[in-house]
């Protein structure tokens, strides 16, 4: 009888607990949700513009598929994936603040992100006339730069990273010993050759958890080196 | 006088390097290499054995221009025989100008790495002497590189991987130990 009423106890203690946890967290959400409903204010046209396609374009292609492509993380490469995990992307990038791990999202991204989530992730915008594209990825250093080497290798390759043999600015990748840029010829170039390759070798690498680079950037890349590898 | 004697051999190294008017050391020459013949497997010019198999680096000064630097870098030792060789030039800056495999050699011996490769592990410690080179100990290393060797070992009770490193500015080798995956463990002088 004794042994009864303690199990009883215990199971009402943990009850109690679990209770008190979930209140707790609900405050926090909440008071984080009115927090950020404050701080990522936007205009009423933009809202109405907010689509996946534009935050496809301005958060996860640059900011998250880097690691959630292929390197068996959490995929966010299409909107059903995206919809899948919108509650885990809510509370890592808002509430928990540990997503992304190997990038960070400027003021005006969270805003964008943080409004499209509320809205119900529409896939299209509301009013029809989606937010005009950030710059797309062009065969320049500048734009390799912007979307490839700041979005996703500059957290190892810099001077007290773990890639720190290997800069990635334009005059580094020019004149590299490790013959990373041959102007004119892709097939060659050690930049091309490290991100095409499918051994462990490949950059950026798998086993730091990113993924392979999209075949359309590889293109990219080729193409810019192609031309010359000029600015 | 110890304080004097490590001034002065810096003073000398740094004057010898100066000399070479070289933009990089004897280590980096041999590091690049094994970058050189990774390169050259993946773009299919060398039989991937290659990475597998490599046991030794060696560098040398020639300093005909524009050639700077001779590397040569040899797979496992046969039985009889040379080993599977392939001679790299560079210039002084350390970009490549020129690869060929020396004719005569023989396959070796597969020691079966079970993790990163042989040239990886060989890259790996010629890292620690070019990361440390700041160290008036581990300088002639890298200024008087002359070659580093790959064999099996144990550290601390462990198998792992030695790379040991020679230098004509010095009798003393220095053994640079590896795990299997490539991470550095320790390092010693060794007579």
């Amino acid at each position: 009888m004794i042994k009864l009423q303690e199990n009883l106890f215990s199971i009402c203690s943990l009850i109690a607990f679990t209770v008190l946890l979930n209140s707790c967290n609900y405050t926090f959400l909440k008071s984080e949700t009115t927090n950020s409903n404050q701080a990522f204010n936007l205009p009423a046209e933009k809202i109405s513009q907010l689509s996946y396609s534009a935050i496809s374009r301005m958060v996860f292609e640059p900011k998250c598929v880097g690691c959630h492509g292929d390197s068996g993380n959490i995929r966010l490469e299409t909107y059903s994936e995206v919809v899948r995990n919108l509650d885990l992307i809510k509370k890592t990038v808002f509430v928990l603040h540990s997503m992304p791990k190997k990038a960070s999202l400027t003021d005006e991204e969270m805003a964008y992100l943080w409004n499209w989530i509320n809205l119900g992730a529409p896939e299209q915008a509301k009013n029809g006339t989606s937010l005009p594209p950030p710059d797309p990825l062009v065969p320049s250093f500048d734009s390799i730069n912007k979307h490839v080497f700041q979005a996703t290798c500059i957290h190892c390759h810099k001077p007290d990273g773990t890639g720190k043999r290997v800069m990635l600015d334009h005059q580094s990748l020019l004149n590299s010993p490790l013959e990373l840029i041959l102007p004119g010829n892709p097939d060659e170039s050690g930049l091309v050759v490290d991100i095409e390759r499918i051994d462990e070798k490949r950059m950026p690498p798998a086993k730091d958890g990113y993924s392979a680079l999209s075949d359309q950037t590889k293109q990219v890349i080729r193409q810019w080196i192609r031309n010359g590898a000029k600015d | 006088m110890k304080t004097y004697s490590i001034v002065l051999s810096s003073l000398i190294l740094s004057l010898g390097s100066l000399s070479h008017g070289a933009a990089v050391s004897l280590a980096k020459a041999a590091e690049l290499s094994a970058h050189r013949i990774d390169r050259m497997v993946a773009l299919g010019k060398l039989d991937a054995a290659f990475l597998k198999k490599a046991e030794k680096i060696e560098a040398a000064v020639q300093n005909q221009p524009p050639t700077f630097y001779h590397v040569v870098v040899s797979q496992t030792q046969p039985a009889q025989g040379a080993p599977l060789q392939v001679s790299i030039t560079f210039d002084q800056d350390g970009k490549p100008l020129a690869s060929q495999n020396i004719a005569g050699g023989v396959a070796g011996p597969d020691f079966a790495w079970p993790g990163v490769d042989a040239v990886t592990l060989l890259e790996n410690s010629l890292h620690y002497a070019l990361d440390n080179n700041a160290n008036p100990q581990v300088a002639p290393y890298d200024k008087g590189f002359t070659k580093v060797t790959l064999t099996k070992g144990t550290y601390k009770g462990q198998p792992v991987a030695r790379g040991q490193i020679f230098s004509s500015l010095t009798a003393q080798k220095l053994n640079v130990y590896l795990g299997f995956d490539g991470a550095l463990l320790g390092t010693e002088f060794v007579p």
